[in-house]
């Protein structure tokens, strides 16, 4: 009975190949609200994108003739207080605004993920270190963090930037962090320990993929966040200045025309609006999808 | 067991679907069975032969969609799939209650485990709190749980594994079920832990006259503790046979597979160490091979097997066969 | 002499309470365990769950970091080694672990889990771990063209013989097979003893099998160990341990093992009671609680093993 199992009459195949990708995209596809959000985020990239074809001429020249002109034929969206055309500085921006989340959720990851791995897998007084400087991170509310750095670095793009991403840091520890303790004592982590595997290796080849699901969802959910931290802080000002076209800074500046000239201020809310619920739905959804436990 | 008395559970037909992401996946194929008053049924089969989903089918524990449950399950002459929710609820825990495998999380941790076992008690027979508590702590003396008033104040916590069983035994049995339906009652469990339980199974069972579906994986039990057997393999019935007739006598290929491929223990060594092994694998239920759902693992294929589905062959009372080396 | 030698194995975890994690006591999860395996012998460790069968089996390889003792293999002593060359060793001595759907890495395909120890110590071309990969899985009865899928698509008993050319990759001396066959199917379980009995005639290992399966044990051993509560009850070879069991512990052990045979009824010898809890180990003999032959004095000096004649050892004062 030991030979070679091999000549029966016929057999069957072997077990179905199912493929991951695959179950993923039927999982996610089946999600409405999740296909809604990636339509909707598929939307502003592409005005991101093509904002110079989809808009000719400059978002950011006034014209003061045209002030505060209603919706109109030539002007779908109107015009706010300096002429400018709304729908104009609506796409473009978009550019501003992925263009921070994803700079925020890069500098997030990149310092995050590391110092999240790292307190995880060591443990000891590297742990102990880092999670007391995430503790007091985390002691303010997140917009407060961002905040206080912006009033610290100055105002304009890249600190923004800079601060909101900081601010996010303490997140991507913290979720990195309890990830990684769980895939620590998996088995097929000994094992590679067995193998005689360097804990830089195991770190990388073991941990962080098994580790990247969360992330990846996180990683939505903070795009969301940091475009509406990024609005807030151009609303009060301290962010992205004007004239550069930022739906937050439109929003602050509208503040003055709520009663005569509502137009100006409501489509950017709903730029805003629609963008971050874009982000979470996906989110959701792809935290469903990638959930091998969560079935259809 | 008497040969012409009405059964307790009969069995008809039974066919349990999941729908699925992959497609319709048949977990028991068309099965038929009798549990008489009093009897221990041996459900045997390796994982994935559908022996637990006929367990949760006759109580009606599956979530439906995505399965679907069709047949007949005849039970103190209702069909218990045709009952309402409520009616199938007054039925579970109080004439079929069933055995889980893993003590550690079908008890809940937040509830004293008195509690637990009074709470079946109340909801059936509309006991006070007193009573049913004072109903809790006689079964829990009776599964021989020691000093039970102090136990049963406990949570699962404190319990081993062993004793987590024995307070689920103590919940199967407190409304005084005619019929148990055991699945792996001691897979969870260390062998000497498992030979106290199994004994207290047996002494209970003898007690209080209630027929057990044993569902397990371990030949070994089955052969010490069931009266029928009953051999599963990809969602059908295989052989079914009392349970001597089943060890002395296996006319299943399957059935003289697993028999084979166990080291039995003070049977000594084998030359070469090497054990009868049933090559390949357990076919995927979405893709069941044709004709004998074994033919791509048997020793003693033929031709015909690969595309005929074998009849199901009577021998004699309690004596079939699902083989084509039968029909001649 | 002996390709394996343990003496006096301890692995003690502290128990840590209140704010300060003041250390109250120790679970002694490995009690001075000694014992030694052959060239080419299979020695198993049965015992029920706690008895510290699978920490001994990590102790070895230094998984789990021992308290104290000697682990002296081709007479070096592993537990005085430094990282680097306990990082070497590693390629002679290996394990298998119990689960096979936890033990491979889901997001690594089956090529790749099988060539990462040849990848930790070999400098050799991709090429060439390649065919050395082909030719293992090929060896554990592995198609060869599926060394791309991921683990998700591979049955149970496949995946352990995933996890076989995984131990096998570096050519071992010692494996610990640490409960390999008792996640598996019985048809496969089958399956998976054969090869591994074939691998060790035709690749010389010698295995120390762990698990708690008697009938296993006693299938595939030329010795077994017996241990209870972190010590060694019993060592006999498997022939003298199942026909004649000495331990009181040993022989309701065996006699609680279920026998697929109808006709065999033995009468079963039933333990009152659990296994205490190792934090707080009963004194003197560990088992006398639950023992059926006790005396006075069990309780008051701790049994040692001792020789019986014929290389079976036995710890117990009758």
């Amino acid at each position: 009975m030991s030979e070679e199992t091999e000549p029966n009459v016929c057999r069957p195949a072997e077990l179905p190949s199912e493929n991951r990708w695959r179950r993923f995209w039927v999982k996610l596809r089946r999600n409405k609200a999740a296909v809604a959000g990636g339509v909707l985020l598929l939307l502003y990239v592409f005005c991101a994108l093509l904002a110079p074809v989809l808009f000719r001429g400059d978002p950011a020249a006034p014209n003061l003739i045209l002030a505060l002109e209603p919706p109109s034929f030539k002007d779908p969206l109107g015009t706010d207080e300096l002429g400018r055309s709304i729908l104009g500085r609506v796409i473009y921006g978009a550019r501003i605004s992925l263009l921070i989340a994803v700079g925020v959720i890069a500098v997030g990851l990149l310092i995050g993920v590391p110092l999240g791995l790292i307190s995880g897998f060591f443990g000891g007084k590297v742990d102990f270190l880092i999670q007391r400087a995430t503790d007091a991170m985390l002691a303010f509310p997140g917009f407060l963090l961002a905040l206080a750095l912006v009033s610290v670095l100055g105002v304009g793009i890249n600190n923004t930037v800079i601060s909101i991403g900081i601010s996010m840091i303490p997140l991507y520890i913290r979720l990195v962090r309890s990830c990684v303790l769980t895939v620590r004592e998996e088995v097929y982590v000994e094992a590679a320990r067995a193998a005689g595997t360097r804990d830089g290796m195991i770190l990388l080849r073991h941990i962080l993929p098994n580790v990247m699901v969360p992330i990846t969802v996180q990683t939505s959910l903070g795009m969301g966040t940091a475009i509406l931290f990024a609005a807030g802080l151009g609303f009060l000002g301290i962010g992205v200045q004007p004239p550069t076209p930022e739906w937050g800074a439109m929003l602050g500046s509208a503040r003055a025309y709520l009663f005569n000239a509502p137009h100006v201020a409501t489509f950017p809310g709903i730029a805003i609006f629609l963008a971050v619920l874009s982000f979470n739905l996906l989110g959701d959804g792809l935290r469903d999808a990638l959930d091998p436990r969560f079935k259809i | 067991m008497t040969v012409n008395a009405e059964p307790l559970l009969r069995v008809e037909n039974l066919y349990t679907r999941f729908d699925t992401m992959d497609g319709v996946v048949t977990a028991v194929d068309g099965i038929d069975f009798d549990v008489h008053a009093g009897e221990t049924l041996g459900l045997v089969g390796e994982s994935g032969c559908g022996k637990s989903v006929t367990a949760l089918s006759i109580l009606r524990l599956l979530r439906c969609p995505p399965a679907r449950i069709e047949g007949r399950i005849l039970f103190g002459g209702r069909d218990l799939l045709q009952l309402d929710a409520d009616a199938v609820r007054s039925v579970r825990g109080r004439e079929i209650s069933m055995i889980f495998q893993e003590p550690m999380t079908s008890l809940n941790p937040v509830l004293a485990i008195g509690e637990q076992v009074a709470e079946g008690v109340r909801l059936h027979q509309r006991l006070s709190r007193r009573e049913s508590w004072q109903r809790a702590v006689e079964m829990l003396q009776k599964v021989q749980i020691p000093s039970p008033e102090i136990r049963a104040a406990q949570y699962p916590h404190k319990f081993s594994g062993g004793m987590r069983q024995r307070a689920m035994i103590a919940m199967a049995l407190s409304c005084g079920p005619k019929l148990i339906l055991a699945d792996e009652p001691t897979t969870a469990l260390d062998v000497t832990i498992q030979a106290q339980i199994m004994s207290l199974m047996m002494q209970l069972k003898q007690e209080l006259n209630t027929a057990i579906v044993l569902i397990t994986h371990d030949l070994g039990i089955v052969a010490e503790t069931a009266s029928r057997v009953i051999v599963m393999y990809a969602g059908q019935i295989m052989e079914e046979a009392p349970v001597r007739d089943l060890f002395k006598d296996p006319r299943h290929p399957y059935t003289r597979g697993l028999l084979g491929s166990v080291p039995v223990i003070g049977r000594g060594q084998r030359p070469n160490r090497r054990l009868q092994e049933i090559p390949g694998m357990v076919p995927s239920p979405l893709r069941m091979p044709a004709g004998c759902r074994f033919h791509p693992r048997c020793p003693q294929v033929a031709p015909r097997c690969c595309h005929e589905a074998p009849p199901m062959v009577l021998l004699g009372e309690h004596r079939r066969v699902r083989c084509w080396l039968e029909t001649v | 002499m002996a390709l394996l030698e343990v003496e006096n194995l301890k692995k003690y975890f502290p128990v840590q309470k209140g704010v300060l994690n003041r250390t109250v006591g120790y679970v002694k999860a490995v009690d001075d365990v000694s014992f030694s395996l052959k060239r080419g012998e299979t020695l198993g460790l049965v015992g029920e769950s706690g008895c510290g069968k699978t920490t001994v089996g990590r102790c070895l390889l230094r998984l789990i970091e021992p308290t104290a003792g000697r682990v002296a293999f081709n007479g070096q002593n592993l537990l005085e080694l430094d990282r680097g060359e306990m990082l070497k060793i590693r390629a002679s001595f290996q394990i298998i672990f119990q689960d096979p759907f936890s033990s491979l890495n889901p997001r690594m395909n089956v090529g790749d889990i099988i060539a990462e120890p040849i990848r930790n110590h070999l400098k050799i071309s991709a090429a060439e771990t390649r065919q050395r990969v082909a030719h293992l899985m090929h060896r554990v009865g592995l198609h060869t063209a599926t060394m791309n899928r991921y683990p998700h698509e591979f049955s149970g008993g496949q995946r352990q013989r995933i996890g076989i050319a995984r131990a096998l990759a570096l050519n071992p001396k010692v494996i610990v097979c640490d409960e390999p066959v008792s996640a598996l199917d019985v048809s496969i379980q089958a399956q998976v003893i054969n090869l591994l009995a074939q691998l060790q005639e035709q690749l010389d290992l010698s295995y120390i099998f762990i698990a708690h399966d008697l009938s296993v044990v006693e299938h595939i051993s030329d010795r077994v160990a017996v241990m209870y509560l972190g010590r060694i009850v019993e060592v006999a070879t498997a022939e003298a341990l199942y026909s004649n069991p000495l331990h009181p512990y040993s022989r309701a052990l065996m006699s609680a093992v279920p026998i697929p045979d109808p006709d065999l009824r033995r009468e079963k010898i039933l333990l009152p009671g659990d296994v205490p809890s190792p934090f707080n180990p009963p004194p003197g003999c560990n088992f006398h609680p639950r023992c059926f032959v006790r005396q006075d004095r069990c309780a008051r000096e701790t049994p040692i093993l001792r020789d019986v004649g014929d290389g079976h050892q036995v710890a117990c004062h009758l």
